[in-house]
């Protein structure tokens, strides 16, 4: 449930597997829908978050945490002393390192992000998923997504041969 | 990281919403949290990307190439309406190897294989034939990809053209195409625009309208004072406008209400002139290499610019508010420029006090 503690408003977020996570406000709203909850009111105790189990849902408040624009997290902005472009070099290597999960727990955290519409983790999350596709064989791709090839031969040759210019 | 988990129970008193139990949720959830349960074993899952709402998989295609895309269609049955059924991202990777002209029908073909809509169009150097009736056969194939309806919405377009005529050394002397005016059809859901190395016509269509573009890059285009003005003054929320090789002699005014950033890249390729006549809301003036030509840049009014560089002594000659600085010696010190925090200068000798 909303609290305060040192000054900041606190936000509490349930998963359906009980458990509760205590955070910052601002850290809570950079999910586009806790933002629009918080902001129609709807949030003055725990928000329920369904479909996001706590393994899950700690790792996206991780990133949330990270993500947070940092003058109102720390309350001297890190960004005074820092150059804006480090900032940014240093959450990309932050999210090189976060990305670096089993395949399932990937797919999870782009579900996750969708429903709570955390733009910049969709989009990490998706670009994962996109790099995959584009560097590897349609046998690799399959192997990855642990997809079965359940066409005939020729019908998969006849997709090739109506596509050929994707195949050359 | 402030992050305090507790157990459900301990925090059960006041909890007038639903209770937070597995029974509570509806049976999709269920079905999704037990998936989510057992994660870290990809095996539970069976085919990942089928349990990805329809919306997730739209972005993921809307930025997939366009070739891994059509790929995608001979992974299985499952996938093979995926492809077409969600928004197109239409690139055509320049090969300098290869037929100069396939590319032209390769964007024809993926049009007519794929109903749109697209998001963005990125098609380098298209290469027109140089025979006037050729031209003009090639010209109507890019006016049909535009007005095809599936590039009705588009958002991002990076389009450049290959030089009909090229010599050596001699940019003045190059022949360019001149850009079709269907290119830009669609402005008024554009985002990000990026037209190089054509000329622009001598008009733009009255209509013309860029109500949501947020960055601008031209390249290697000639454009005429009117129609550099034309365009930006049709821009309604440019951020960020970026200008590399405009051909000589050109002189660019720039007045923006909503401008941030100004790059440029090597400005002019002969003499040329940019004024920053008002822009109100500029804080980054990037020169990031001086043209080959002459340039003068002159700002007349931009209360909040923070950041001017590079100033080379070699080629370029500045002047903010009535300060001018040429081969970066200032004229005169009676106009201090306030607002600039951040000043990167080329020299070539050491004496540094000229430039305080």
């Amino acid at each position: 449930m909303a609290t305060r503690e040192a000054g900041k408003k606190m936000i509490m977020l349930k998963s359906p597997d009980g458990m509760e996570f205590e955070v910052e406000e601002a850290v809570a709203m950079e999910s586009q829908t806790i933002r629009k909850m918080i902001e129609d009111d709807c949030a003055d105790t725990a928000i329920l978050i369904p479909n996001i189990n706590s393994k899950i849902l700690s790792r996206v408040i991780e990133y949330c945490n990270k993500h947070v624009p940092t003058t109102g997290a720390t309350g001297a902005a890190a960004s005074d002393t820092v150059a804006p472009a480090a900032l940014a070099e240093d959450l990309k290597i932050w999210d090189a390192e976060f990305i670096k999960v089993n395949r399932a727990t990937r797919f999870d955290l782009i579900q996750a992000a969708s429903y709570l519409n955390i733009k910049g983790l969709l989009d990490l999350t998706s670009q994962t998923t996109i790099d995959t596709i584009s560097d590897n064989s349609l046998e690799e791709i399959r192997s990855f997504l642990s997809t079965k090839n359940d066409y005939l031969p020729e019908e998969e040759q006849t997709i090739r041969r109506e596509n050929q210019w994707a195949f050359q | 990281m402030k992050v305090m988990a507790a157990a459900a129970a301990e925090a059960a008193a006041p909890a007038p919403k639903r209770s937070t139990s597995d029974e509570a949720a509806g049976p999709r959830s269920q079905k999704r949290a037990r998936d989510s349960f057992c994660d870290g074993n990809a095996i539970s899952h069976g085919d990942l990307i089928s349990d990805l709402p329809d919306a997730i998989l739209g972005t993921i295609f809307s930025l997939l190439p366009t070739k891994d895309g059509a790929r995608t269609q001979a992974i299985s049955r499952r996938w093979r309406p995926l492809w077409r059924s969600s928004p197109l991202n239409l690139d055509v990777p320049y090969h300098p190897v290869g037929d100069r002209f396939e590319r032209l029908s390769a964007v024809s073909r993926i049009l007519s294989d794929h109903p749109g809509p697209a998001r963005r169009f990125d098609v380098f150097l298209v290469r027109l034939h140089r025979e006037r009736k050729r031209y003009d056969e090639d010209a109507a194939q890019i006016d049909s990809w535009f007005h095809s309806r599936a590039l009705d919405n588009l958002q991002e377009l990076h389009i450049s053209f290959a030089l009909l005529e090229y010599t050596r050394g001699r940019p003045e002397k190059d022949k360019r195409c001149l850009l079709p005016p269907s290119v830009l059809r669609s402005a008024s859901t554009l985002l990000l625009v990026s037209i190089g190395s054509c000329d622009f016509p001598r008009e733009m269509a009255p209509s013309l309208n860029f109500p949501l573009l947020k960055q601008l890059k031209l390249w290697s285009v000639s454009i005429s004072e009117d129609v550099f003005s034309r365009v930006l003054s049709s821009c309604h929320v440019l951020e960020s406008l970026h200008l590399s090789r405009i051909l000589e002699g050109s002189c660019l005014c720039i007045s923006s209400p909503t401008l941030r950033i100004i790059v440029t890249l090597r400005l002019f390729e002969g003499k040329g002139k940019l004024v920053i006549k008002e822009a109100p809301h500029l804080e980054r003036l990037l020169l990031r290499s001086p043209g080959l030509g002459v340039e003068t840049i002159q700002v007349v009014r931009a209360p909040k610019l923070e950041t001017v560089g590079l100033l080379s002594p070699c080629t370029l000659q500045i002047q903010i508010n009535n300060l001018v600085f040429q081969g970066l010696i200032p004229s005169s010190l009676e106009n201090p420029i306030r607002s600039v925090k951040v000043l990167a200068l080329q020299f070539c000798g050491p004496d540094l006090n000229s430039v305080y």
